[in-house]
């Protein structure tokens, strides 16, 4: 967790799917402090989009940031699947589904609440 | 009876798929934790390889989300999930960082699948479902799991 999922009515190269993990990744942390091990993308191809989009991510993450941190993430990811996809940003589509952290186990312990990472990684360093 | 779905996303080729029916009855048995009259049954999603990363990096993680009831107590969702995780890994071999467990409220389970369809065109998705449909229940017959790719070619 987070886990984005990246639907695309066609497909993306091998190339354009692994800088897109990167940069999710890269901009997720960037701006939640969440270890890089905890970010999760999966790409969906052939999928009958809406007629308004040709591509969307749907970002389950852990529960409890603010709206403005959440709008970032998104601008963000946005511009990024823009860059690498050529799909303009208006046929990008983008849904947060926030999750609490209690939820979810990830190598074999309960995730931390957001910025608990710290104190939970010095707990769990087999997981980081 | 209460009846669970729970969706299984697993990458291709993977181990799971000679020991499927090992995690199927181990999932099953976890639900005494949480409903002891729980009717469960698993829907393998299949991952191809390459559209599947963990921190950047191409990954085999495999995720499980087995919804539960609203009204569980934390402590019991975590006994549920320590067991799931843990019958997974001595039954396919995995280390304890390629399993994942979101044992997601039943309602919040729906909530992300009505999100998850919404992205849909409604009349394009009928056509594409009803192969999926009828693929995954070829699927069943012949290899005794249900299963759909996370691809929908049409």
């Amino acid at each position: 967790m987070p886990l984005y999922t990246i639907s695309t009515r066609g497909e993306l190269s091998a190339e354009a799917k692994a800088k897109a993990a990167m940069m999710i990744t890269d901009v997720h942390c960037a701006h939640t402090g969440a270890p890089r091990t905890f970010v999760q993308v999966v790409f969906s191809e052939h999928l009958p989009l809406q007629d308004d989009m040709d591509l969307h991510v749907l970002a389950s993450a852990r529960a409890g940031r603010t709206q403005q941190l959440n709008d970032t993430i998104e601008q963000d990811i946005v511009q990024g699947m823009e860059h690498i996809s050529s799909i303009p940003s208006l046929k990008i589509g983008y849904e947060l589904f926030p999750v609490p952290a209690s939820w979810v186990m990830e190598g074999g312990v309960i995730l931390p609440e957001p910025g608990e990472e710290a104190e939970w990684l010095e707990k769990h360093q087999h997981s980081a | 009876m209460n009846k669970y779905r729970v969706i299984a996303s697993v990458h291709e080729g993977g181990v799971w798929e000679q020991r499927f029916k090992a995690l199927e009855q181990a999932i099953k048995n976890a639900y005494g934790i949480v409903d002891p009259n729980a009717s469960v049954s698993v829907v393998w999603q299949r991952i191809p390889a390459g559209q599947a990363y963990l921190a950047g990096e191409p990954s085999t993680t495999s995720t499980v989300v087995p919804p539960v009831p609203v009204d569980i107590k934390q402590e019991i969702r975590e006994q549920f999930m320590h067991a799931v995780c843990q019958e997974w890994m001595e039954i396919t071999g995995c280390s304890v960082n390629e399993i994942i467990v979101n044992a997601m409220n039943e309602d919040m389970v729906a909530k992300y699948m009505q999100i998850s369809q919404g992205r849909l065109s409604k009349s394009k998705a009928k056509s594409r479902f009803a192969l999926m449909f009828i693929t995954a229940l070829l699927k069943k017959w012949l290899r005794g799991y249900t299963s759909f790719n996370i691809n929908l070619k049409s």
